[in-house]
């Protein structure tokens, strides 16, 4: 489904991706992991269109997408949330949802002004799709919340949800766990597992927590230093030396544990 | 005496009312899509003097200027309003995809560019003697004391309507999609969403409110003149917009009639004539004061942006 073909990129004199190639099938969830500086949030920005490549091809359902803008990639979809959950704050939850529906006739001017039956039809349906998602999230309660006033956890799930809601086929999620209590990254599994088995969605996982990892991944890449060093089954990988090696002596004080 | 009170009034609400049909506009840019335009007022010129140069009959051979197209009022003041829309796009192309910070360089250095232009170019504009004298819609049916009730029934009218063609742009979807830019552009662009386009409409929709201020005014005041345009109403837009509450469109219209009582209540005030210099100072002050203490205690301004909410 997505074929990532020779990557570089440089900023100034850092070499923050060499050559990347990866394959995402359809209907897999793929982590990808890698110490820190190793370049997976700017692979991801490449693939997503926020930042130009240097050299390289990406491919999304057999089209070529390197040279599109980001929103034209979103539109395709491929989605993608942000490491840092960047909820647009002054908006409400369900505010947020509605906004992520595509194909909005009441997205124009002249739609806004003229078209006012239409819209609201096309309201009334996207809001009951936009409150199921929510249920299944447990969002639902927070319905009427802004955006700025939920936990960080919610607004992780929140990202979650509004992505889901502008029905991508290929979701891309930088760290969903990071800085989530135990128990909502059990939920937050079940959720991504849910998605993928139900509505076929396919997902690339930029992880830390080797938990998920392992639990949920069907195939695991490993980054290090700009260049992908294993792909394989997440049994495999952690027993690969390379990677141990790799992975553990770059991130000091982390013991063996953590990979098993 | 008292009918002169209600001349005044009428003449001070009239006032109002174009201010509120000017800061609809920057409150669609700036307000909901958070561009912060430094530059409004050139808006508000070239819809003034569009509109004036379009309805003026065409010039006799003794003055400086060469255009004047005759059309009717009502034309001129469309013209005006489309043209205002059209500079939008144009410094819009350029701008709206660099960062933020340009665009408010950019708008800023552009309205003081044209104040100069419309002081230089005599030949469209008829340089800083500009263009007085001008007729006022309907003038012929009313004598002159009748006239400033219609005329302020006139803004009235056109305030009503304004309000609500930006009361039905912002509740849309497209409402909702400009706070998602100004909230957060990166999400946006994720969900697919062509946030350029979003903020130049914003931008086009804005200058055309500004645009359609601006020919009202340009019959307001009977006259243009640069001096008119400078950076200080640029400024009458924001200062009202942040008394009243920004993102709210009621807060558009509560700030400009703020404003405009903080303005010309000096005038109500009986001085001789050493104090009135005094006085007119102390506008500014008010202004200043205003602004200061609704940010300290209502940052939001005075009404906040109004929260949607769905059952």
């Amino acid at each position: 489904m997505l074929v990532v073909k020779d990557i570089h990129k440089s900023f100034g004199g850092v070499k923050a991706l060499r050559g990347v190639s990866l394959k995402v099938e359809r209907g897999s969830i793929v982590g990808l992991i890698g110490p820190n500086g190793s370049g997976k949030t700017t692979l991801f920005n490449v693939i997503s269109g926020f930042c130009p490549k240097d050299s390289g091809q990406v491919h999304f359902k057999g089209e070529r997408i390197d040279h599109l803008p980001s929103y034209e990639i979103a539109m395709r979809g491929l989605s993608r949330t942000f490491q840092i959950s960047r909820a647009p704050r002054g908006m409400t939850v369900l505010e947020n949802m509605l906004l992520a529906y595509k194909g909005q006739i009441g997205e124009g001017v002249f739609g806004a002004l003229f078209r006012g039956g239409r819209i609201s039809k096309q309201e009334k349906v996207n809001l009951k799709k936009a409150l199921s998602i929510l249920e299944l999230l447990g969002l639902r309660n927070s319905r009427n919340e802004y955006a700025g006033d939920l936990s960080g956890g919610q607004q992780r799930l929140l990202s979650l949800s509004r992505i889901l809601a502008s029905g991508p086929e290929l979701i891309l999620l930088d760290e969903p766990t990071a800085g989530i209590n135990l128990t909502l990254v059990t939920e937050l599994l079940r959720l991504i597992k849910h998605f993928q088995v139900e509505e076929s969605k396919t997902f690339l996982i930029v992880e830390h927590n080797m938990r998920v990892i392992s639990e949920i991944c069907d195939m695991v890449c490993v980054l290090v230093s700009g260049k992908d060093m294993a792909c394989g089954e997440p049994e495999k990988i952690q027993k690969d030396e390379r990677v141990l090696k790799a992975y553990l002596g770059a991130v000091q004080g982390d013991s063996k544990e953590d990979l098993e | 005496m008292g009918g002169d009170w209600a001349l005044f009034l009428a003449g001070a609400v009239s006032l109002a009312g174009i201010y509120v049909i000017y800061t609809l506009g920057l409150n669609i840019q700036f307000g909901f899509t958070g561009l912060g335009n430094l530059g409004y007022v050139a808006f508000f010129a070239i819809g003034a003097y569009t509109s004036v140069i379009l309805s003026m009959p065409r010039p006799g051979p003794d003055v400086a200027y060469i255009v004047g197209y005759g059309l009717p009022m009502w034309a001129g003041m469309i013209g005006g309003s489309l043209a205002a829309g059209f500079f939008a796009l144009l410094i819009g192309i350029p701008t709206l995809k660099i960062g933020e910070d340009y665009f408010v360089v950019v708008t800023f250095a552009f309205s003081e560019v044209l104040r100069y232009v419309l002081i230089n170019e005599k030949w469209l504009t008829n340089g800083t003697t500009g263009f007085y004298g001008l007729e006022r819609p309907f003038g012929e049916f009313f004598s002159g004391r009748a006239y400033e009730f219609f005329f302020l029934f006139l803004i009235l009218v056109a305030v009503v309507i304004a309000y609500l063609v930006m009361r039905k742009i912002c509740n849309s979807p497209f409402g909702r999609l400009m706070k998602g830019v100004r909230e957060n552009e990166q999400v946006c662009l994720a969900l697919g969403k062509n946030t350029y386009r979003v903020k130049m409409k914003a931008f086009i929709v804005g200058a055309m409110f500004a645009g359609f201020a601006g020919s009202l005014y340009a019959r307001y005041a009977t006259l243009v003149v640069p001096e008119m345009f400078i950076p200080y109403f640029t400024f009458v837009a924001w200062l009202s917009l942040m008394i009243g509450g920004r993102g709210n469109n009621k807060g558009a219209i509560l700030g400009c009639f703020i404003f405009v009582l903080a303005d010309q209540f000096t005038l109500f005030v009986q001085a001789s004539a050493a104090y009135a210099v005094k006085l007119a100072s102390l506008r500014a002050f008010i202004m200043g004061a205003l602004l200061i203490i609704v940010l300290r205690w209502l940052p939001a301004g005075i009404l906040k942006e109004k929260k949607v909410t769905y059952r």
